[in-house]
C-alpha cells in the first residue's frame, strides 16, 4: 500500500529528501544553543567577563540565524513536497478513474470517490508534511539532547533514562488504547453523517410522511453513541498531559537534588545545571511529539488505504493490442451471437442470456419489454460499456473487443438513461459530441432533436449557461439536448436508452421522424417502455427476463406475441399512469 | 498538548461547497458570533468553567514556580553551600518536598481541568448537533432548495468540528496563555524591570512579524480555498457524469482540465503552507535573540554595579524568557484558527436562525372521530377509521368538521422565489373522492400545485382550502397525513 502511495512523490523527490536534511541542521543548532547559553552564564555572567558574553552571545546569534535559515528552508521544502505529493495523488487517482469501466465505476460510489480525492488526500498531505518535519525533528532532538546531557554529566543522565522509560512505557499503553477507541469514534461519525445526509437528501419524504420525530430520535441515538465514545477517547488522551508534567517535575526535583550535590562538590557548573533543565523540556517535548506522530499516522492509515484502493483498481475493459486492433468501424450493422451477461463476476445471475440478434446497418430498431427485462443491458454491450460474459457482440461485422475503445465509442453513440449535462454553455455541452463542431452543425443537430424551439426562446440561445446537472432546464429539454449531443458525433449507431421519456408524445414522434429522414444511414436503436415510441420501427425486439421473446414489426407482433399485445392494450386503453 | 481527533478527518476541506471563499478577518459580525458562542457555553457550563479557570490559574502558577525554582536553588542553596566547609543538604531536601507537593497540586489541577473541558466541549457538541438537526427537520423546503446538499452536510461535519476545536482547545489555551503571560510578566518585573522592558519590546517585534506573516498566509489561504472549491466542484461534476464521460470519449479532455485546476491548487496550497511554515522557526529564534540580548544587558548591569541584579536573578530571568515568548507566539499563531472556528460557528448559527415552518396560526388538528347518525361529531381516542378536523375556537370550545378530502384553490399566486411567480391566480374546486388529473407541458407547474396542497411551500397570494379550512390553519403534521 505504501509503495503505491510513495511512488506518487514523483518529481518532488528532491524536496522530500531535502526537508529532513535542513530539519536536521535546524535541530542541531537548536540543541547547541542551550549549550552556548551555559557558557554565557558560566564564563560571562558568573565569570564577570563582558568579553565572554559578547563572544558567546555573538556565537549564539549566529547559531540562531543559521537555525532560522534552515528552519525556513525546511518549511519551504516540506510545503513543496507535501502539496506536490497531494497534487500527484489527486492526479493519479483522477487519471486512473478515467480509465475505469462501468463495472469499476459501479464498485465505488460517486460521493466515495469525491471524498477520497478531497478529504482523504488532504489528510495524507498533512500526515506527510508532519512525517517530513517532525519525524526527523523529534527523534533527533531526543537523541542529541540525551547526548548533550551525557556530555555535560553522565551521572545525571541516568535520571533521564529512568524518566524516559517510565514515560515511554505509559505513553505506549495509553496511545494503543486511545487509537483503538478513536477508530470506533470514526465509525460513529459515519453513522451521524449518514443520518444527516439521508435527511438532507430526502427531506421531502421525511416531511410528507411526517417522520420528523422518528428521525430526531434516530439522530439523537447516533449522537449519543458518538458522545459516549468520544468522551472515553478524550479521557484516555487527557492522561498524556498530566503524565508528562509529572515526569518533568520529577526530573526537575531529581536534578535539583543531585545537581546541587554535584555543583557544591565542584563536579558541575551552575550554568551546566541550567542547561540540564532546558534539556529536560526538550526531551519530554520530543517524546510527546513522537507519540503524536504515531497517533496521527495511525489515523491517516484509513485514508491511505482508501486512496490506494482507487490507485490499485485496474480497469477491466482495455484496448486491444495495437497490432491486432481494427482501426475503423465499417458500417452500422450490429450482431449478437449467443450473448449472455451478468453484472457480477461469478456470473450467477444473468441479466441477459443467450441473445441472438442481427440488426442491419441504417435500420431503426425498437427494444421493449417490462422494467428489468435487460433492454438497457443489451444496449450498453454494443458500446462495450460492459464486456459480454459469454458470446460475442459485433459492430460493423467485427467483435467489439477488437476496436480501440475510442474508435468504437465514436462510432456507437449512446444516450444513457441517466444522462448528465455539465455546467457551461449549451454549446460547450453539445461540443462534447465533437470538439470542432461549428455553431451551424450544432444547430442542425438541435433541429433533429427538436431542441431548437426552446433554445431559440432563450435570450442567449446556444450561449445560455447551464447550471451543474442543467437544473435550469426541464427534464424533457435536457433529454433533447443529450440527443443532439450524441448526434454531433456522426455515429454509425445511435442508441437512445429511454431518452424521450420526459418529452410529450408529439415531440417524441417529431424526433423519430427527423431521425429517420435526416440521418437515415445511421443505425438507430431505441430502448423504450412506450410502444408509441417505437411503433414505426423497422424491427421491434420484445424482451422478458433477459431473453428475446419475439421480434418483428408492430403489426407482426400484434399477431404473434401475446406479451406485446398485452402491453399494447394496457398502454392504449388502460388507465393513464400516475407520474 | 496533543491535538488530534477527527479534526483531521471531518475538518478536511472536502466538504466545502465549491468556490466558497473563507475570509480570515475579524469583522463586527464575527465578533458578535464569538460573543454569542461564548455566552452560550457560559450559560450552560458556568460552574464547570469557573473551576476550569481556577485550575488553569493554579497550573500556570505551579509551572512558573518550577521555573523560578532554578534561582532559589542557585542563590539560596548552592551558592551558600559552596562556601561552607561542611555543607548540610537537609534544608534543601525539605524545600524540595514542599516543591513536590505544590507541583503535585498543579498536576492534579491540570488533570481536573482537562476532564471538565471534555465534558464541556463534548456536551456542547452534542447539544449543538441535536439542536441543529431538530431545527433542520423543521425548516421549510425552500431552505433545502436554496443551498447545495454538500453545504448543509458540511455544517454538520466541518463546522461543528471546528467548534469542537474552538471550545476544547483554542479558547482554554488562549486563557491559559494569557494567565501564563501575566504571571510570568509579573515575576519578570520583580526580578528586573530593565530586562522586562527589553523583553517586551522584542516580543512586540515578534508579534508584529507573526501578524504580518499571518496576513500574507491568509491571502494565500483564501486563494487556496478558492482553488480547492473549484477543483472539488469539477471533480464532483465529472465523477457524477463519469458514465457520460466514458461514452463520449471525453477522458483526455477531462484529465487536461483537471490538471489545470489541480496545478492551481498545488501552487496556492504550497504558497500558503510555505509562509505558514516560516512562523515557527522565526519566532523560536527571535526568542533566542531576546535571550542573548538579556544575557548581555543583564551582565552589563550586574557588572556595572546594579546591586539588585544577582547572578541567580539573571539566570532565572533567562529561563523565564521562554515561558513568556512561547505563549505570546502561541496566541498570535492561534488567531487564525480562532477566526476560522468563528466562521464555522457563524454558519451553524445561520442555520439555527433560519425561520422554521411556522405552525403558530395553526389551530386545527386531525382527530379520530365518531360520526353519529344525526351528523354530530365527537372525538374518540381510538382508531375509528373516521377522521375529523378539530378546530380550537380559542375559548376552550372545539368545533368539528368531518374530514372529506375537498381541495379548493382560490386566486393562488406562488413562486419558488418571490420575484418569479410560477402560478398566477389559480382557481380550482374539487369534490371529495374525485380523481383529478393535472395535465400540462413541461415546466407548467403541475408538480408545484401538489407541493402547495401539503404546504411544502407557502403561497404568496390567495387561499388553499382543505375541506373548507385554510391550510395555513391546519397543523402541518396532520395536513400531510
Amino acid at each position: 500500500m505504501f509503495k503505491t502511495l510513495f511512488r506518487q512523490i514523483g518529481r518532488f523527490k528532491v524536496a522530500t529528501l531535502l526537508t529532513p536534511v535542513f530539519t536536521a541542521f535546524e535541530v542541531v543548532m537548536g540543541v547547541l544553543i542551550p549549550y552556548v547559553t551555559a557558557w554565557i552564564i558560566d564564563r560571562g555572567v558568573l565569570g564577570h567577563d563582558m568579553g565572554a558574553i559578547y563572544r558567546y552571545g555573538g556565537l549564539m546569534l549566529l547559531l540562531a540565524a543559521v537555525s532560522t535559515l534552515m528552519g525556513i528552508l525546511a518549511g519551504r521544502f516540506s510545503a513543496l513536497a507535501s502539496t506536490g505529493f497531494a497534487s500527484n495523488l489527486r492526479e493519479a487517482m483522477f487519471q486512473n478513474i478515467q480509465t475505469f469501466s462501468f463495472t469499476n465505476i459501479d464498485k465505488f460510489s460517486t460521493s466515495g470517490l469525491v471524498t477520497r480525492m478531497t478529504t482523504d488526500v488532504s489528510n495524507l498531505q498533512n500526515a506527510f508534511q508532519m512525517l517530513l518535519r517532525i519525524s526527523v525533528r523529534a527523534p533527533l532532538n531526543l537523541i542529541t539532547s540525551v547526548l548533550m546531557c551525557l556530555f555535560i554529566n553522565d551521572e545525571m543522565s541516568l535520571i533521564f533514562v529512568v524518566a524516559l522509560v517510565i514515560l515511554g512505557v505509559s505513553l505506549f499503553f495509553i496511545i494503543r488504547k486511545t487509537v483503538k477507541v478513536f477508530s470506533q469514534v470514526f465509525e460513529r461519525y459515519d453513522d451521524v453523517n449518514r443520518v444527516v445526509q439521508e435527511n438532507v437528501a430526502a427531506i421531502r419524504v421525511v416531511k410528507a410522511f411526517v417522520r420528523e420525530e422518528h428521525e430526531n430520535r434516530k439522530f439523537a441515538h447516533a449522537v449519543e453513541k458518538l458522545f459516549g465514545l468520544f468522551v472515553r477517547a478524550e479521557r484516555l488522551q487527557a492522561l498524556n498531559h498530566p503524565l508528562m508534567m509529572l515526569v518533568v517535575y520529577g526530573c526537575i526535583i531529581a536534578i535539583s537534588w543531585f545537581g546541587a550535590h554535584l555543583v557544591v562538590s565542584d563536579k558541575m557548573s551552575p550554568g551546566e545545571l541550567t542547561s540540564l533543565f532546558a534539556y529536560v523540556m526538550t526531551i519530554m517535548m520530543s517524546l510527546m511529539m513522537l507519540s503524536m506522530i504515531f497517533v496521527q499516522l495511525t489515523m491517516s492509515a484509513a485514508s491511505a488505504r482508501r486512496i490506494s484502493e482507487v490507485l490499485d483498481e485496474r480497469a477491466d475493459i482495455t484496448d486491444p493490442a495495437e497490432n491486432e486492433a481494427v482501426p475503423e468501424v465499417a458500417d452500422g450493422s450490429v450482431d449478437f451471437d449467443d450473448v449472455s451477461f451478468s453484472y457480477n463476476k461469478e456470473g450467477t445471475e444473468m441479466a441477459i442470456s443467450h441473445i441472438n440478434l442481427h440488426i442491419d446497418s441504417g435500420a431503426m430498431v425498437g427494444v421493449m419489454g417490462p422494467t428489468g427485462c435487460g433492454k438497457s443491458t443489451l444496449a450498453t454491450l454494443i458500446a462495450r460499456l460492459y464486456d459480454a460474459t459469454q458470446g460475442t457482440v459485433r459492430v460493423g461485422g467485427e467483435d467489439v473487443r477488437r476496436y480501440p475503445l475510442e474508435t468504437l465509442r465514436d462510432a456507437v453513440s449512446m444516450v444513457l438513461q441517466k444522462n448528465v449535462l455539465f455546467s457551461g454553455t449549451i454549446l460547450d455541452n453539445l461540443r462534447w459530441g465533437r470538439d470542432d463542431a461549428t455553431r451551424e452543425e450544432c444547430m442542425r443537430a438541435c433541429d433533429i432533436a427538436c431542441a431548437t424551439e426552446f433554445i431559440d426562446q432563450m435570450d442567449e440561445g446556444l450561449d445560455t449557461h447551464l447550471e451543474q446537472g442543467a437544473t435550469n432546464l426541464s427534464g424533457g429539454q435536457r433529454q433533447r439536448l443529450c440527443i443532439a449531443r450524441a448526434l454531433l458525433k456522426h455515429p454509425r449507431v445511435l442508441i437512445l436508452d429511454d431518452s424521450t421519456s420526459a418529452c410529450d408524445t408529439a415531440t417524441d414522434a417529431a424526433i423519430r421522424r427527423a431521425l429517420a429522414t435526416e440521418v437515415s444511414d445511421v443505425t438507430k436503436i431505441i430502448v423504450s417502455q412506450r410502444i408509441s415510441s417505437i411503433i414505426d420501427a423497422d424491427m421491434i425486439v420484445v424482451m422478458e427476463s433477459g431473453r428475446i421473446v419475439a421480434t418483428g414489426t408492430h403489426n407482426e407482433l400484434l399477431e404473434s406475441s401475446p406479451l406485446y399485445c398485452e402491453i399494447w392494450e394496457m398502454q392504449t386503453q388502460g388507465d393513464p399512469d400516475f407520474d | 498538548m496533543m491535538n488530534m481527533g477527527p479534526g483531521g478527518r471531518g475538518g478536511g476541506p472536502g466538504g466545502r461547497g465549491a468556490g466558497r471563499h473563507q475570509r480570515v478577518k475579524l469583522t463586527a459580525g464575527s465578533k458578535k458570533t464569538a460573543w454569542r458562542l461564548i455566552k452560550l457555553v457560559l450559560s450552560q457550563y458556568k460552574w464547570s468553567l469557573l473551576v476550569v479557570a481556577l485550575c488553569i490559574i493554579v497550573t500556570s502558577v505551579t509551572t512558573l514556580t518550577s521555573t523560578l525554582f532554578t534561582r532559589t536553588l542557585i542563590d539560596e542553596y548552592i551558592m551558600p553551600l559552596q562556601s561552607q566547609t561542611n555543607p548540610s543538604f537537609t534544608p534543601l531536601a525539605f524545600t524540595l518536598f514542599k516543591l513536590a507537593a505544590v507541583l503535585l497540586v498543579g498536576v492534579g489541577c491540570a488533570y481536573l481541568n482537562s476532564m471538565l473541558m471534555i465534558n464541556v466541549s463534548q456536551g456542547m457538541l452534542r447539544r449543538m448537533r441535536l439542536q441543529l438537526f431538530e431545527h433542520m427537520e423543521k425548516l421549510p423546503l425552500s431552505f433545502f432548495d436554496s443551498r447545495a446538499h454538500g453545504d448543509v452536510m458540511s455544517v454538520f461535519t466541518n463546522d461543528v468540528d471546528t467548534l469542537r476545536q474552538a471550545i476544547s482547545q483554542s479558547l482554554p489555551n488562549a486563557f491559559s496563555s494569557l494567565i501564563t503571560i501575566a504571571a510570568t510578566l509579573s515575576s519578570m518585573l520583580v526580578l528586573s524591570w530593565q530586562l522586562t522592558l527589553l523583553t517586551i519590546a522584542m516580543t512586540a517585534l515578534m508579534v508584529f512579524i507573526t501578524r504580518w506573516l499571518g496576513n500574507i498566509s491568509a491571502r494565500h489561504f483564501t486563494a487556496q480555498q478558492a482553488s480547492l472549491g473549484a477543483m472539488n466542484g469539477y471533480v464532483e461534476e465529472i465523477l457524477t457524469g463519469l458514465k457520460v464521460v466514458k461514452t463520449f470519449n471525453h477522458e483526455r479532455r477531462a484529465i487536461e482540465e483537471f490538471e489545470e485546476l489541480n496545478e492551481a491548487l498545488r501552487t496556492s496550497a504550497c504558497k500558503a503552507n510555505q509562509v505558514g511554515n516560516i512562523v515557527m522557526p522565526v519566532n523560536g529564534n527571535i526568542s533566542n535573540l531576546i535571550y542573548v540580548l538579556c544575557a548581555a544587558v543583564g551582565a552589563m548591569l550586574a557588572l556595572g554595579g546594579d546591586s539588585a541584579l544577582t547572578v541567580g536573578t539573571i539566570v532565572s530571568f533567562l529561563t523565564l524568557i521562554k515561558n513568556f515568548t512561547q505563549p505570546v507566539s502561541q496566541i498570535s499563531q492561534q488567531v487564525n484558527s480562532v477566526i476560522m472556528s468563528v466562521a464555522g460557528a457563524s454558519r451553524v448559527f445561520d442555520i439555527l436562525d433560519q425561520k422554521p415552518e411556522s405552525d403558530e396560526d395553526a389551530c386545527v388538528s386531525l382527530v379520530n372521530a365518531i360520526v353519529s347518525d344525526d351528523g354530530t361529531i365527537t372525538e374518540s381516542n381510538e382508531r375509528t377509521g373516521q377522521w375529523a378536523w378539530k378546530r380550537d375556537n380559542g375559548d376552550g370550545t372545539f368545533a368539528f368538521t368531518a374530514q372529506r378530502g375537498e381541495v379548493d384553490f382560490s386566486g393562488v399566486v406562488f413562486g419558488y422565489v418571490p420575484e418569479k411567480t410560477v402560478l398566477h391566480g389559480i382557481d380550482l374546486d374539487t369534490d371529495a373522492g374525485q380523481k383529478v388529473a393535472i395535465v400540462g407541458g413541461t415546466g407548467a407547474g403541475k408538480t408545484t400545485i401538489t407541493n402547495l396542497i401539503n404546504r411544502f411551500y407557502d403561497i404568496q397570494e390567495g387561499q388553499i382550502l382543505y375541506d373548507g379550512i385554510d391550510v395555513k390553519l391546519i397543523h402541518r403534521g396532520d395536513l400531510r397525513r
